[in-house]
Parts: C-alpha cells; sequence; structure tokens
C-alpha cells in the first residue's frame, strides 16, 4: 500500500542530536560557578532591597525588586537542578521476569512487553505510520512477545461512517486494538482501560504520531533489571521544526518584489542571513537533555507521557494504594463525624462502586502528576530515569494558537497540582526532588516577574523616574558581576545547547502564562485538549500577540518621547534612558518572536531567485 | 466498555446462584489474572479450581489454598471483582489466604474491605 505523502515527509531523513557527553570538570566548574552567581546574587539584592530604593517612587522599587527577588528564585532552583549529571548505567535488555521482579516463588518466564499507540481524532493514516514503526521495534529475544495495541479513543471502529475507520487500519496492520465507550480521564483513562485488557509487565506509552525507532526497546528495558526502576523516559525529539530560510527570500516573497534586479541586490544584501529556525520553538532539547536529564541526579525526572516505558507493577501499586487510600480517608472522615457503623459500611461501599482503580492521575498533566506520587511512595520508592538517547521522532505543533493550546495546558496542569497537592509539602518526596518539581511549578509563575520586567522601562520613559536611586557606581558594581556570573552558569549549565529561541519564547509566553495562572486561581477547570500536529494557518494567532504589540508599540513612542526630551534639553537622566533603552532592545527581540511566529507562513520551495 | 473480568463476574453471578446451596466452580478470576503471574497458582491441573468461587447465602467464597503469591496487578483485580459482585448485591469473602498474601493486602490498605483470613 503506498503510505499518504504528509508535509512531514520531507524530514523524513532528518538526523536526531546526540546527547552531550557527561564531562566532570565541566560539571565541577558549574558547581563553582552557580555557588558564586548565588553569593552574588544575595549580594546584590541585599543591597537593592537596603540601599537602592528611590523613595519619590517607592512602589515603583519595591515592584522591581520583588520581581528581581522572585527571578533569583529560579536562578538557585537551576542551580540546584542543573548540580550534576548521572546518566544511569546502560544494561542488555530484560529476558526473564526474574531479572526485573523478585519471584517470590514463581516459576520464571519471558518478560512481556507491550506497546501502546494512543489516538483520539488524528488522521488514521499518520497513526499507521506509527504503528508500521512500532512492529519494526526489535528485540533481541524470540521467546519475548511484543504486542503493539492502537487504544482509540475516538470510537473509530467503523460505527460512524463519517469518521474514518481506524480498527480497519489496525487490522491491516496487524496490531491489537482497543476501544471504550466514554472518554473518562482522556488520555489517563484510556491507558487506564488498556490496562485492564492487556498484560505486559512492561509497557511503552506512545502517541499517535510518535514514532518508535527499532533498537526502543533494545536500549530502555536493560534499566528494569533495577527493580525500583518504575519509568524510563527517552527525550521527545521533534524532527519537524521549521526550516531556516533565507532572509531575503522573506524579503522578497513578503514584499511580493518581482523586480529581477532588486531582487538580486537584497539577496545580496541578505542573502547569507538564515531566520525563523524553528519559529516555534519547538526543539525539546534544553529540557530533555539538560533540565530533565540533570534531575537524574536527584531521582526526579518526570515522565512526559510519550517516548517512555514503564513497569506495569509500580503503575498499579499507585492504583491501587490511591484506591484505598480514598476509602481510608472517607472511613476516617465518616469516624471523626461520629458517624454509625452501618452509615458508614453504607458509604464505604458506594463509595466502592464509584471509585475507579485509576493507574494514572485522571489530570490534565497527568504525567508529572502521577510521578509524584510515585517518587513520594515510601513503601516502595521508586525510581525513574531520563534516558539520554533518542529513540523516536515525533511531530510538532504546526501553528501558534495549537502552540499556545499545548503550553496553557502544562502551565495549567503544573499549576493546579502546585495548589491542590503541592509536592513541596508532599510527605515522601527527598528534598532534592521536592526542589526539582518546585523548579518546574516555579516557572510557571515566571510571568509575574516578566511582565514587571517589560512595563519597567516603559514606566520610565512616561514617569522619568528610576525604580533606583540612580544608576551609579554602586550599582553596576552589585548588578553587573552578578548578571556576568548568571549567564556564565547558565552557559555551563546548558553546555552544547542553543538558548536562544529557549529565551525568548521564556519572555515571550508571558501574556498566555498569565492567563493560566489567573485562570488557575480562580478555580476553572483545567481543560485537556488534544494538540493538533497537522499543518494548519491558524486565523486565531493574532489574539495572541496583541499584548506584545502594545508593549513594543509603548516602547517605541517612549523611546521617541525621551530621545525628544533629550535634544531639547529636558531629559532628568539621560543615562537612566541610556541604560533603558538598551534593557528594551532584549525586550523587543525576545517578544518579537511569537509576533513573527504568529505571521509565518512556509515559503513556497520554489526558488525565490531564479 | 466492561473488562472480561466484570463480564465473567456479570453472568456467573446472575445466571447460576442458588443461594442456599454451596456449589463449586461458579467463577474464575480471568485468564489475565492468573496466566501472567499476577496472581501465581502453583499447579497448572489445578488452575480452573484453584480460584473457583462459592456462592453461600450472598456471600461469594473463594479459596485461595493453592495461591502463594499476588501482585498488585493482581491486587487491582481482586477490586474489580469485589466491584462487579457489590453491582449484584453479592459480598466477597477471600479464605485460606497465606500470610505473605495478607500482608500484602494489609500494606496496600485494603484489609478495611477486602475479607480475607
Amino acid at each position: 500500500m503506498s503510505q499518504k505523502e504528509f508535509y512531514f515527509s520531507k524530514f523524513d531523513d532528518r538526523l536526531p542530536y546526540k546527547p552531550i557527553p557527561e564531562n566532570k570538570y565541566r560539571t565541577l566548574l558549574f558547581q563553582f560557578s552557580g555557588i558564586v552567581t548565588i553569593a552574588l546574587g544575595i549580594a546584590y539584592l541585599n543591597w537593592r532591597w537596603k540601599f537602592s530604593f528611590n523613595y519619590d517612587v517607592l512602589w515603583f522599587s519595591l515592584l522591581l525588586v520583588t520581581a528581581e527577588t522572585l527571578s533569583f528564585i529560579s536562578t538557585v532552583l537551576l542551580v540546584v537542578n542543573f548540580w550534576a549529571n548521572k546518566d544511569p548505567e546502560k544494561k542488555p535488555p530484560v529476558h526473564f521476569l526474574s531479572e526485573i521482579e523478585d519471584l517470590e516463588g514463581r516459576p520464571d518466564r519471558p518478560v512481556k512487553i507491550d506497546v501502546f499507540i494512543a489516538t483520539y481524532n488524528e488522521e488514521v493514516e499518520l497513526v499507521r505510520l506509527s504503528i508500521i514503526d512500532a512492529k519494526k521495534i526489535k528485540y533481541p529475544y524470540a521467546d519475548v512477545e511484543v504486542k503493539v495495541y492502537v487504544l482509540d479513543d475516538g470510537r473509530r471502529d467503523g460505527r460512524n461512517p463519517a469518521k474514518e475507520n481506524m480498527k480497519q487500519v489496525a487490522e491491516e496492520e496487524g496490531v491489537n486494538y482497543l476501544i471504550r465507550e466514554h472518554n473518562e480521564g482522556y488520555k489517563a483513562g484510556n491507558l487506564k482501560n488498556a490496562l485492564e485488557h492487556t498484560d505486559g509487565d512492561l509497557f511503552v506509552i506512545l502517541d499517535a504520531d510518535t514514532r518508535a525507532f527499532p533498537e526502543f526497546l533494545v536500549n530502555t528495558t536493560g534499566y528494569f533489571k533495577r527493580k525500583k526502576v518504575a519509568w524510563v523516559q527517552t527525550p521527545q525529539w521533534f524532527y519537524d521544526t521549521t526550516e531556516a530560510e533565507k532572509l531575503s527570500d522573506v524579503i522578497i516573497t513578503k514584499l511580493n518584489v518581482s523586480n529581477k534586479n532588486l531582487k538580486k541586490i537584497i539577496a545580496f544584501i541578505f542573502g547569507k542571513v538564515m531566520v525563523n529556525e524553528d519559529i516555534y520553538g519547538n526543539d525539546p532539547r534544553l529540557f530533555y537533555d539538560a533540565i530533565l536529564r540533570k534531575r537524574n541526579y536527584h531521582n526526579a525526572a518526570f515522565c512526559c507521557g510519550a517516548a517512555s516505558i514503564h513497569r506495569r507493577e509500580a503503575i498499579m501499586s499507585l492504583a491501587v494504594k490511591d484506591f484505598s487510600d480514598e476509602i481510608q480517608k472517607l472511613q476516617e472522615d465518616l469516624k471523626s463525624q461520629h458517624k454509625s457503623k452501618t452509615e458508614i459500611r453504607k458509604q464505604t461501599n458506594e463509595l466502592i462502586l464509584h471509585q475507579e482503580v485509576i493507574p494514572f492521575k485522571f489530570h490534565a498533566s497527568e504525567d508529572i502528576y502521577t510521578s509524584i506520587m510515585l517518587h513520594a511512595d515510601k513503601e516502595n520508592r521508586w525510581e525513574s530515569i531520563q534516558h539520554a538517547d533518542i529513540e523516536c521522532k515525533m511531530l510538532s505543533t504546526q501553528d501558534l494558537d495549537s502552540w499556545i493550546k499545548q503550553h496553557k495546558r502544562y502551565a495549567e496542569g503544573s499549576l493546579d497540582i502546585a495548589l491542590k497537592d503541592n509536592p513541596i509539602f508532599k510527605n515522601g518526596l527527598t528534598l532534592g526532588q521536592k526542589i526539582c518539581y518546585f523548579n518546574t511549578i516555579w516557572s510557571y509563575f515566571a510571568p509575574l516577574w516578566i511582565l514587571v520586567f517589560l512595563i519597567s522601562p516603559i514606566i520610565f520613559f512616561f514617569t522619568l523616574s528610576l525604580p533606583v536611586r540612580a544608576y551609579s557606581f554602586d550599582f553596576f558594581k552589585y548588578f553587573l558581576p552578578f548578571q556576568i556570573m548568571n549567564t556564565l552558569t547558565m552557559t555551563l549549565g546548558c553546555w552544547g545547547i542553543s538558548t536562544k529561541r529557549g529565551d525568548q519564547y521564556y519572555i515571550s509566553s508571558f501574556w498566555f502564562m498569565l492567563m493560566s495562572l489567573l485562570s488557575v486561581i480562580r478555580g476553572k477547570k483545567v481543560e485537556f485538549n488534544v494538540t493538533r500536529k497537522d499543518l494548519q494557518l491558524s486565523n486565531n494567532n493574532l489574539k495572541h500577540v496583541i499584548p506584545h504589540i502594545v508593549i513594543i508599540a509603548l516602547i517605541l513612542i517612549g523611546i521617541l518621547y525621551n530621545i525628544f526630551l533629550i535634544s531639547i534639553g529636558h531629559h532628568p537622566t539621560p543615562s537612566g534612558f541610556a541604560a533603558n533603552a538598551f534593557w528594551c532592545i532584549f525586550n523587543i527581540i525576545s517578544l518579537s518572536i511569537m509576533i513573527r511566529a504568529a505571521y509565518w507562513k512556509p515559503l513556497n520551495n520554489k526558488p525565490v531567485i531564479d | 466498555m466492561e473488562t472480561k473480568l466484570e463480564k465473567q463476574v456479570e453472568q456467573i453471578q446472575t445466571n447460576n446462584l442458588d443461594q442456599s446451596t454451596a456449589e463449586p466452580g461458579l467463577f474464575l478470576l480471568n485468564e489475565q489474572v492468573y496466566d501472567h503471574g499476577s496472581i501465581q497458582i502453583d499447579d497448572d491441573q489445578e488452575k480452573e479450581k484453584a480460584l473457583a468461587g462459592v456462592l453461600c447465602q450472598g456471600v461469594q467464597y473463594y479459596d485461595f489454598k493453592n495461591v502463594p503469591y499476588i501482585n498488585n496487578n493482581g491486587l487491582a483485580s481482586l477490586i474489580r471483582i469485589l466491584k462487579a459482585s457489590m453491582k449484584n448485591g453479592i459480598k466477597l469473602k477471600f479464605v485460606n489466604v497465606n500470610k505473605r498474601i495478607q500482608v500484602k493486602i494489609k500494606t496496600m490498605g485494603l484489609d478495611k474491605f477486602i475479607n480475607c483470613s
């Protein structure tokens, strides 16, 4: 059967990155640099809080120094997160059950492995690609069963002619097909259903667009020989991120230049400048190869769903414990209310009937929440592993609206956990785990200080009041060493990984993250939305960048206004203007990425210049 | 979708029961549970009988005398059996449960609603 051509077919030959090799000297240098950064940061903030306030605009001084302090907490958390790299030892793949579990009197047998492909509404031919690749997964032992299951939450079994037939595709490919009659719990519910109908000792989770490489199991199952390893997450590698484009081509296309000579001039001037590579900042290398990988040191790498492999026994222990905890909680509540035994029994029975045995928490961020619960299990002390090498490829969001919906869900899910079951107060987690989980949650509070950093120069431009007493020698004496060391520390922590897009999106995401924060604080239910992975040019993009456009406009107006004041000799602090204008260059570059992403459309593949 | 296990419980409990007499082999835990190590049964020939339940005066009894081992997946299956039985107004009791399984049940906090001895 000939395969359908997709927008990403042209990227099929792309090769994944290699993980950054460990280097103990770099780690030591990072640790030294991190400690110095924290010391300098404390000195700077001490000076800021004690000696730098401009009491004429105390509110402004307080606003900025509070934002700087909150931001500094992020720096400290990142230093702890990046403290050391401890890639776990790789071992040959598992053959027998006894290698991964204590048999406790049972006879031994080869392990069983299930591969789950979770789907909801994705194009069936796209899922077929994932099925085909899943079938190609190798295993060195012929007696080890590797079964592939399509978990179709879209009920596309042919009953509705308006829908594509997923069941038929599964049958054509000779793999198992599971559905359920409702969507309770979304993806977590879909996995729960799969676990009730299957029996693998280990199971792999793939999304509809996750295409596993043949060595996936060979490279990951060996970790389970450590009998406390509950799951192994492999990096999610998006192989369809946008390609770099020549700036000259972009200019010619956007301005619709048709004159050949003009085209040549533009090509001569801008031809070597490349832009728009990974315009949506989808490349998650920084996250998987630095942030999550270094959490191995703290046993705090969390599961991200797709491209992970799990020990069934671990996830089921959580499910059973959760079930019994709910019952126990109810019984204790009723006892504290002095209810009769009959009443307690009646209500317990009702709860047993309605309560489900849920392996993955029914939550918008089911992966991280389940990880927290497993790490916090004091009886089992489950371990997690972030595997460094890429073992599969995936598709990324292809428009800004989908990107924002996806990241909003991550943000709201994590913030919801922070409000309802904060890992900082979670009994059973180690200090390192608490700090790492808190780091993830804290990162979603970033809009609080980013917004202040964005509007502070604007406040200055229009009030002509500085948030510090003066940009004096004292200010730079404390500020510059801290900033320089901070930059050096982060460079060492993320060594070998480009952070350009990540830095830009960190700033540029302030608005939707702020909305997420407000939404969770207001108690709005976190919605689970399935991320669209197809190429679409949405008209919903512009609404996401209105705040960015407003801020940039205010900055530009403010700069012009201040230049005017300087030119007529009426500006009280030209040095303050220079410092703020310089700061604004960075802000504009960061904000503009999302505006560019909102308007971005792929250039035709035809050459722009003949 | 009802699981195979729930279907079995439903069919057997609703069709075959005489409340006054104890009859062996009313239903078996599904294949998934014992074939794959969740609940280990010593003797293969005994497998069919091993986890047969008997119903007596509204209580379904399971004899665990040939069951030396249970894991968390097996415990989850017991909970599902319990739920399926309760739906039909039938109580469950697991008898001849060895010490190791009893400890496991207690460790997981299931002893508050799973009746075993």
